[in-house]
């Protein structure tokens, strides 16, 4: 290995590492470790609590910088841009036993993660469903679309639109939320420069799962169909289209 | 090109007032991670530019690294770049990153040939993508590399007699290294050409920590830095300037103080070169 990859390699292994080196290598004094150290950690758990403020709202500041403090410790970092990093905090937050009397809280996190990717995504234009006019009709069936880098679903029993809403800058007042009242599918996408979410119904959520997944639009139709027989193919295709599911590739 | 004149880094408090426009602004730094995307972060990028001169300033991208470097960052900067046309785009001297492990800082470089042969090609390889000069910042260090075996201000001159890339020359890292590590900031500034080089300077502020000086960007600027900054401009003469401040951020007018304050030794400094 050369010098230059051998220090590299040290360094980066006794930041990530749970417990500092000990001994420690050549070259690494222990307060300047320790500040390394620390400063990984907290500029990973301030970019996390900047990317689930309604987690925070739920939990309270405190015990939300908790969770971020364990998941810094259970996660690796997942690139260098800090807006990378929470990918896994719903799954993290589904096994994490002091969170488990709000059960739904893993989701409202997969929610705001991926509010948090639709506002952090690349540009891409959307596709418009008027593209399929420059086809013939009978070459509809096998079109295929591909996912806008901006949207993503969000499945749960819970209903996340609303704890999300209330969540906001500004909500209007009391609020009561029924968490019984049940859960759905959510798109939440970026069609212009603005992120937002739809609740889409199960032949919606069946026709945009199918077509991300590559599946020709005649399939991705029977699919919708199947789950909800009175869907409107052409209303939903265009809705979810201007709501940014599909770029323009 | 950035006005020789003192700039702040704009950080979230300031985003509103600055977008309301600001006489005393005369221009602004921001960190290019935090406006990536087509989202609306790029768009502010975008309206910031259109009312202030405007350096984009990275932190992520491990210019350093033995690892390739992150094409995803790579794109994301030039698609920022195409949209904005920044006056300056900077990045530091640092790595971030070693099989596959990453960590979210501003790690030191060994001074060496070894290394200086590799950031070399990486400049080479972000000017290419870019079409522009980079700006390369030497940063602050809380350890070094007990290889290094050429001075800092050295290895800024050759890497950028090599690319052609400019120097971002960070006065009070200088002044933390001379603290923590015990080099010496006046030699460092003395081994980089006088002209041609330098083409932006930053100052911040720092604290103490555990028999260590932590490079916060949470305080005014030390005397002491005040003093190398004097030092700087009388060597590298006019420099654009730049205010950092981004933990336990102050008020405005505190901020724009602390520009006055650099505008003020630009312009003596700007009266005794036309003299």
């Amino acid at each position: 290995m050369s010098a230059l990859l051998g220090w590299q390699s040290q360094l980066i292994d006794a930041i990530t590492a749970p417990e500092a080196p000990s001994p420690l290598p050549a070259g690494l004094s222990q307060p300047g470790l320790d500040a390394y150290r620390g400063n990984a950690r907290l500029v990973r758990v301030e970019a996390l609590l900047a990317a689930f403020p309604v987690c925070g709202q739920l939990v309270g500041a405190e015990f939300m910088r908790g969770v971020c403090r364990h998941y810094v410790s259970a996660e690796p970092a997942a690139s260098a841009n800090l807006c990378d990093d929470g990918a896994r905090m719903g799954d993290f937050l589904a096994q994490f036993a002091p969170a488990a009397e709000l059960p739904y809280l893993a989701d409202v996190a997969r929610f705001e993660w991926a509010w948090h990717r639709a506002a952090w995504a690349a540009a891409a234009d959307c596709w418009r469903p008027a593209q399929l006019a420059a086809l013939p009709p009978e070459a509809w069936a096998d079109v295929r679309l591909s996912r806008h880098p901006a949207a993503s679903c969000v499945a749960s029993p819970w209903p996340l639109g609303e704890i999300f809403a209330c969540h906001q800058d500004n909500p209007h007042g009391d609020f009561y939320i029924d968490l019984n009242s049940g859960g759905g599918v959510w798109l939440l996408s970026r069609p212009a420069l603005a992120p937002q979410w739809l609740a889409l119904s199960p032949g919606q959520a069946a026709l945009l799962e199918a077509l991300w997944l590559n599946a020709p639009l005649g399939d991705a139709a029977q699919a919708a169909l199947a789950v909800e027989s009175s869907l409107n193919l052409a209303d939903s295709l265009g809705w979810l289209a201007a709501a940014g599911a599909w770029a323009d590739t | 090109m950035l006005p020789c004149s003192a700039g702040i880094g704009l950080r979230a408090p300031h985003v509103r007032a600055a977008l309301d426009g600001h006489p005393a602004i005369r221009w602004i730094e921001i960190h290019s991670e935090n406006v990536f995307g087509g989202g609306p972060a790029g768009q502010l990028a975008r309206e910031l530019a259109a009312r202030y001169p405007l350096s984009l300033h990275g932190v992520g991208m491990g210019l350093g690294a033995v690892e390739p470097l992150d094409a995803e960052h790579l794109r994301a900067l030039t698609t920022l770049v195409r949209a904005v046309r920044p006056a300056a785009v900077s990045e530091h001297l640092s790595f971030n990153r070693a099989h596959g492990k990453v960590v979210n800082d501003l790690l030191p470089l060994p001074y060496t040939e070894e290394c200086l042969a590799h950031v070399a090609q990486r400049v080479q390889q972000v000017q290419d993508a870019l079409g522009q000069r980079l700006l390369v910042e030497n940063v602050s260090a809380c350890l070094a590399c007990p290889d290094d075996d050429i001075g800092e201000g050295e290895f800024l001159a050759e890497l950028a007699a090599r690319t052609g890339c400019g120097v971002l020359l960070d006065v009070n890292n200088l002044y933390v290294n001379q603290l923590n590590l015990g080099r010496d900031a006046r030699a460092a500034m003395q081994a980089l050409p006088a002209r041609g080089v330098v083409a932006e300077i930053h100052l911040a502020g720092f604290i103490r920590r555990d028999g260590l000086v932590i490079d916060s960007h949470s305080q005014p600027v030390c005397e002491a830095v005040w003093g190398l900054y004097q030092e700087a401009l009388t060597r590298f003469g006019p420099t654009p300037t730049l205010i950092e401040w981004d933990l336990d951020i102050p008020p405005l007018d505190t901020l724009l103080a602390e520009a006055a304050r650099a505008q003020r030794v630009l312009d003596a400094c700007v009266v005794k070169e036309a003299a």
